[in-house]
């Protein structure tokens, strides 16, 4: 069972605390250019990269897998499954959402290149096709449909030695700590590990 | 002096000698002999000369006048032609402009409003993250708050710039 001590022990090695990130101090501070040497490392094995897309292609086979990984910006590997079987995933995603008539469904999974930790929700997305208006919701739990993928995932990240981050985990706020887009005291542990640019 | 043919029109009254072979009447400094037949006293030579000369002015100013005409025709010809090409110059510059000017209407991102950016440019699922206080702020106002360490503005940017959320940006 994963506890928080560990994680924010891994947190710390690449964070550095009480510093504003905008300073000179921050950029030229042992935890982030741990932080770049570490993005680095990782941009250049490509062979995971490769390896962890086509597993997860593999397992989500009856869907569309998009790699979101930005891999400059942030600290993970990033995939977005469209759960809709028969649908590919369209250029122009108001086209899509006509497709599925106003409802998308993906899941939202992320893989930290910082430590062996990965975390998913269920993403809905929602637009009224008259007025335009889109609606988005975040659910932490995935749909039943796919029990049995959630459950190779499990069994792919285990043989390569990665855990999942609880719900509760990856809302604890990681005190003193700034990331580049979210303030100081409103950092969670999801932004560190993953991406602070999507807030949960 | 003396001719090398004889001259047919020698006029023994009017001539000091009967040598029909003879220039200008025995006197070429008074007389001309221009094509051996007869003799003009210098006076009348003069006179022709003048004939001639005002003959040559009136055929300088004529060819002039023609040539004149000649070239304003051509200039007309070579005006109008570069005036097709000025035209056309003119016009590609033109459409350069316009081109240019609706280049710099799309490169004018700056002070356009996020909201229109994010209309124009980029999938819906941008609205997502997209912080609500900035949408109706142009890309310069974020930018500049941004740089001042505003988050949200920086989380703004970040995402008006982030390519994943590009229209047409498919990705697999």
């Amino acid at each position: 069972m994963l506890n928080s001590s560990d994680i924010l022990k891994t947190i710390n090695i690449y964070f550095p605390k009480e510093i504003s990130y905008d300073s000179l101090e921050y950029k030229s501070s042992n935890e982030f250019l741990s932080r770049i040497r570490k993005q680095e490392e990782v941009k250049l094995n490509n062979s995971y990269k490769t390896h962890l897309y086509l597993g997860i292609k593999n397992i989500f086979h009856k869907y569309e897998v998009g790699d979101w990984t930005d891999m400059e910006a942030f600290n993970c590997y990033e995939y977005r499954i469209l759960l809709h079987q028969n649908q590919p995933i369209l250029d122009d995603d108001t086209e899509l959402m006509k497709a599925l008539e106003g409802k998308k469904i993906e899941l939202f999974l992320f893989v930290s290149v910082l430590s062996k930790y990965y975390y998913f929700f269920t993403n809905e997305t929602m637009i009224d096709l008259t007025s335009g208006k889109w609606q988005f919701k975040k659910i932490f739990d995935y749909p039943e449909k796919i029990k049995g993928e959630i459950e190779n995932l499990k069994v792919f990240f285990d043989v390569d030695g990665y855990n999942k981050i609880s719900n509760d985990i990856a809302n604890e706020v990681v005190d003193n700590i700034e990331t580049e887009l979210i303030e100081k005291n409103k950092v969670k542990v999801f932004n560190c590990l993953f991406t602070d640019l999507i807030l949960i | 002096m003396e001719l090398h043919s004889k001259d047919d029109q020698f006029d023994t009254k009017v001539t000091k000698t009967l040598n029909s072979y003879q220039y200008a009447n025995g006197d070429p400094v008074n007389n001309v002999d221009e094509d051996g037949h007869s003799i003009f006293s210098s006076s009348v030579a003069f006179l022709r000369s003048i004939q001639i000369a005002a003959f040559a002015v009136t055929a300088t100013i004529a060819l002039h006048v023609y040539q004149r005409s000649v070239i304003s025709d051509s200039i007309s010809k070579v005006s109008s032609s570069a005036a097709s090409l000025i035209k056309a110059a003119a016009k590609k510059v033109t459409d350069k402009g316009k081109a240019k000017g609706e280049t710099s209407k799309v490169t004018d991102r700056g002070s356009t409003k996020a909201r229109d950016i994010i209309t124009k440019e980029k999938k819906g699922a941008i609205n997502q993250e997209f912080p609500k206080e900035w949408q109706d702020s142009t890309l310069n106002e974020i930018e500049k708050a941004a740089k001042q360490g505003n988050k949200s503005a920086q989380k703004a940017k970040k995402l008006l710039n982030d390519k994943r959320f590009d229209k047409g940006d498919n990705r697999k």
